[in-house]
């Protein structure tokens, strides 16, 4: 065909976006099928969904010659057809036939267009499912009269479903972050055209040109910040999108596990920052997968302590403040929080005679480390690669904690930014280098009295309303030259899950948005610190990473663990 | 002179390459509906020279859209784009008015050559 006037090249990842997007339909109808299946006569409405969604991708498939994909697009659909004119019943089979054939489906439009072959047992499939359909049609061979009416109340009910949607553009990302890259330039040189526009005016005077210098850059940075709120928006789209596989998949693997778990979702229409929504994921999956294996108990074990057989899993998502916050709970059984601490010293992250809060216990399952393949098949908590989904939320400057109470369950939460790429941030400095402070961490910023400086475990803290704070100095803990003032400290209070720290630095320089330029692997990772931007005079800062910034100076003693300090004194 | 025309399909891929088609062969691509009821609204307000109609659509499907369209402007000129195994659907739509039909995988000069006959 190559006299097509087309490009189908051109056409394979829209072919592949639409069928992915149909495909989780195809998901969700099958499984909403399968919660009437016992019925015996599936909603018209359901079907009809399906029917199309698969009529659709054997059309664009067959378009641009994905043979395998039609075909069996063709054979799916047939049997939907079956079904929504009556001629065949919905059985248990039926909606495995429709699920396996899901998955070949699936496969198949990841590896389009490559001309390998089909995946093993594809063509079986095929020659079964056109042979059921056969025997069920060689049943019913007339020409079913009662058909024109099914069809009538099929259009009556595709009239009545759904709403108008307005017109949409599909844009390939990379133009979008491209742009996003430029508008952080923009934002960057807002602020430096603004210092100079400033002292320009001071310097003219009372000419008049001065103000109108400053009138006109205002008007161009509120312009700049429009574009770039817009453009956010435009890169939001809602995290069900990552929801939507997951009834299914909590489906097969509570069956591959002989376990009944019932899935909750909430606030699928949450919007975040498509780079986020794209990698939240397989973190989300990993968790799913987990609160299965280890936290819902099999039913005649949640019977015998009085829980209903199917085990909860709630998942919900919501915004709070500029945050997106990712739960995730279940009614399990909880960490056994006996079994991860004896775990945790076996493996050496603990000391035989440390001392550790129930809370700070159930934290230890998050260490690189922890989760070795052993431990978690013989442990009733959780720990399979926890590490790795605290570092992929970490990744995403997200927060990743996690609660649990024995016989109750666990609860997970994720705390992830909208976006990643523009952050309000407060600038600090130590000594001549200049840091960032991620604004949404930042409690309060205050002078402190050297006096009022007490230490324990010879650790600096101050206790500022009533609450002990463990003061980290910034300049020792970067190993900045920095002179100490005997007298005053500036203070910058973060919070960090319940706790709060205080970071002492030189001097406050102010608010002030930031474009995060990632450190390049050359510089590698340094603990506490997540990334660099560059100032409006030319200067760059680093971006403090206060979770891994504390987590770093809390394991190497350079603060002091306030819990045990209070219950001591 | 220009020959405009509205593509209607539930199906963003399919609106694609039937556009770069048509685009490629001289056509004016004025209007696209993903369904019949956007169709019929888009038929009245671009009045276009000829309508390519997909079948099986949510809201309301090929062949209402058909009907309706032609209840407005008795002389529009539908084309049925139609998938394997539709056969019956083809013959509904014929008897409904529209002019003629293209099952897809269709090649594309067979579209072009399809659309130019109903127009000539």
């Amino acid at each position: 065909m190559s006299d097509e006037p087309f490009d189908r090249a051109e056409f394979v990842t829209y072919f592949r976006d639409e069928a992915d997007e149909l495909l989780h339909r195809i998901d969700a109808d099958v499984l909403r099928l399968e919660g009437t299946a016992t019925s015996g006569s599936p909603s018209p409405e359901i079907v009809n969904s399906l029917f199309r969604a698969l009529h659709t991708i054997k059309g664009n498939a067959a378009m641009l010659g994905f043979a395998d994909v039609a075909n069996l697009a063709h054979g799916l659909e047939s049997l939907c057809d079956l079904l929504r004119t009556g001629k065949m019943e919905l059985s248990a089979l039926c909606v495995e036939l429709l699920f396996t054939g899901r998955d070949y489906l699936t496969t198949l439009v990841a590896k389009a267009p490559s001309d390998a072959q089909p995946p093993p047992g594809y063509d079986a499939f095929l020659v079964r499912l056109g042979s059921i359909a056969a025997a069920e049609l060689s049943g019913a061979q007339e020409p079913d009269p009662a058909s024109g009416a099914t069809a009538q109340q099929t259009q009556q009910s595709l009239a009545l479903s759904g709403s108008g949607r307005r017109p949409t553009i599909r844009v390939d990302i990379e133009r979008l972050d491209h742009l996003l890259n430029l508008v952080g330039e923009l934002v960057v040189n807002r602020t430096r055209i603004s210092d100079i526009a400033s002292a320009l005016a001071a310097a003219l005077g009372d000419d008049p040109a001065g103000k109108t210098l400053v009138e006109s850059v205002a008007s161009l940075a509120r312009t700049s910040a429009e574009i770039q709120e817009a453009l956010m928006k435009v890169r939001m789209v809602p995290i069900g999108r990552v929801f939507e596989r997951f009834p299914r998949l909590v489906r097969d693997i509570a069956k591959a596990r002989g376990k009944e778990v019932t899935l909750r979702v909430d606030g699928a229409q949450t919007e975040l920052d498509k780079t986020i929504v794209d990698q939240i994921g397989e973190p989300l999956m990993h968790l799913l997968r987990n609160c299965i294996d280890h936290g819902i108990e099999i039913p005649p074990v949640r019977e015998s302590l009085g829980k209903a057989r199917a085990g909860t899993i709630a998942l919900c998502a919501y915004h709070a403040g500029n945050q997106v916050v990712v739960e995730m709970s279940d009614d399990g059984a909880g960490i056994d929080t006996e079994r991860v601490l004896a775990q945790a010293i076996e493996n050496g992250i603990v000391g035989r005679d440390e001392r550790l809060s129930d809370e700070e216990i159930v934290q230890l399952i998050f260490r690189p480390g922890f989760s070795t393949a052993d431990v978690v098949s013989d442990l009733s908590g959780r720990g399979v690669g926890m590490d790795v989904v605290h570092k992929a939320v970490g990744k995403l400057k997200g927060h990743f904690s996690v609660s649990s109470e024995r016989g109750r369950g666990t609860r997970f939460e994720m705390k992830l930014p909208l976006t990643l790429a523009i952050i309000g941030a407060l600038l600090v400095r130590v000594g001549k280098e200049l840091y960032a402070i991620p604004l949404d961490s930042v409690v309060e910023s205050q002078r402190i009295e050297i006096a009022d400086v007490r230490t324990i475990q010879s650790c600096e803290v101050v206790t500022l309303r009533d609450t002990i704070v463990p003061l980290v100095r910034l300049a020792e803990f970067f190993d900045v030259p920095s002179p100490r003032d005997p007298e005053k400290a500036m203070v910058v209070i973060v919070s960090i899950a319940s706790r709060q720290i205080g970071l002492i630095v030189d001097a406050f320089e102010g608010e002030q948005e930031i474009v995060i330029k990632p450190l390049s692997d050359v510089v590698g990772t340094v603990a506490g610190i997540s990334g660099a931007t560059i100032l409006g005079s030319g200067a760059i800062a680093l971006i403090l990473d206060v979770h891994a910034l504390a987590a770093d100076a809390y394991r190497s003693g350079k603060i002091a663990r306030v819990e045990l300090a209070a219950v001591q004194t | 002179m220009t020959r405009r025309v509205l593509i209607v399909d539930d199906a963003v891929v399919m609106r694609m390459m039937i556009k770069g088609i048509l685009a490629k062969s001289g056509f004016d691509v004025v209007g696209e509906a993903q369904n019949g009821v956007e169709a019929v609204e888009k038929y009245v307000e671009l009045q276009p020279d000829l309508v390519t109609m997909d079948v099986v659509m949510p809201e309301m499907d090929g062949i209402a859209a058909v009907k309706e369209i032609l209840a407005h402007d008795p002389s529009a000129r539908i084309v049925m784009c139609t998938s394997m195994g539709q056969q019956a659907l083809v013959v509904e739509a014929i008897q409904a008015g529209a002019r003629s039909f293209i099952t897809k995988p269709f090649q594309p000069p067979k579209i072009v050559e399809t659309l130019n006959k109903v127009l000539a």
